[in-house]
């Protein structure tokens, strides 16, 4: 199934993105910010969510039906070209909800094949401690980076 | 069912989605000049400081424990 994306705009070098999402009643404009960490500046934080009236991002807003295999590719896209900038650089990413922590290990379930040729994935185990991704193990949070200059 | 959130929908429905390198390789994105307000987004910081507490209460590899000075 090829699934299309939203169409993006980059900020900041590649540090921050912008989509929009139209559907026929409503229209939302997605941030995506790669912030650093405290723990290791070289562990970035991947925050996204929809911009609010007063311009703060609001991640309680869920896409429509449609739309959710486009946001999460879209925002795929924006690890990837993250990651094509600062391949020495890791994501760390985890859902705020066990909703999304599910999706996102579907997703990354349904596309290892793929991305075990680009990214080295952590995940983070039932003890706490980020090990290699493996298909079958549920994780609570995820640490990505290019699998290039290792 | 009427408050079966979206993503539960989405996870049970037949979108399973498959994607390649060639998804993300060939995408053309719009380079805009910087923002630089969104690093101070309370969202952003409240994100980002539950991901430092997460980190900081996780066994990392020893390669990314390291603390840069």
């Amino acid at each position: 199934m090829n699934i299309p994306n939203y169409d993006l705009e980059a900020f900041d070098d590649n540090t921050v993105y912008g989509f929009s999402v139209v559907n026929s009643d409503t229209s939302y404009y997605y941030r995506v910010v790669y912030t650093p960490t405290t723990i290791n500046p070289d562990i970035y934080n991947l925050g996204f969510g929809v911009l609010n009236a007063d311009g703060k991002l609001d991640d309680t807003i869920e896409p429509g039906i449609g739309n959710i295999s486009k946001v999460i590719k879209t925002v795929g896209i924006t690890i990837y070209k993250f990651t094509e900038a600062y391949s020495d650089r890791w994501v760390y990413f985890s859902g705020n909800t066990a909703q999304k922590r599910t999706l996102y290990n579907r997703v990354i379930t349904n596309n290892y094949q793929f991305l075990a040729k680009t990214f080295i994935v952590l995940g983070k185990d039932y003890t706490n401690k980020y090990v290699e991704f493996e298909l079958g193990h549920p994780y609570g949070a995820f640490l990505v980076k290019r699998l290039t200059n290792i | 069912m009427k408050n079966f959130s979206t993503i539960w929908r989405f996870l049970f429905s037949s979108q399973a989605d498959k994607l390649s390198e060639a998804d993300f390789k060939n995408v053309n994105i719009k380079k805009n000049k910087s923002l630089g307000v969104y690093k101070n987004d309370p969202a952003i910081l409240k994100k980002t400081e539950q991901a430092n507490k997460d980190l900081a209460n996780s066994i990392l590899p020893k390669a990314l424990q390291k603390q840069h000075v």
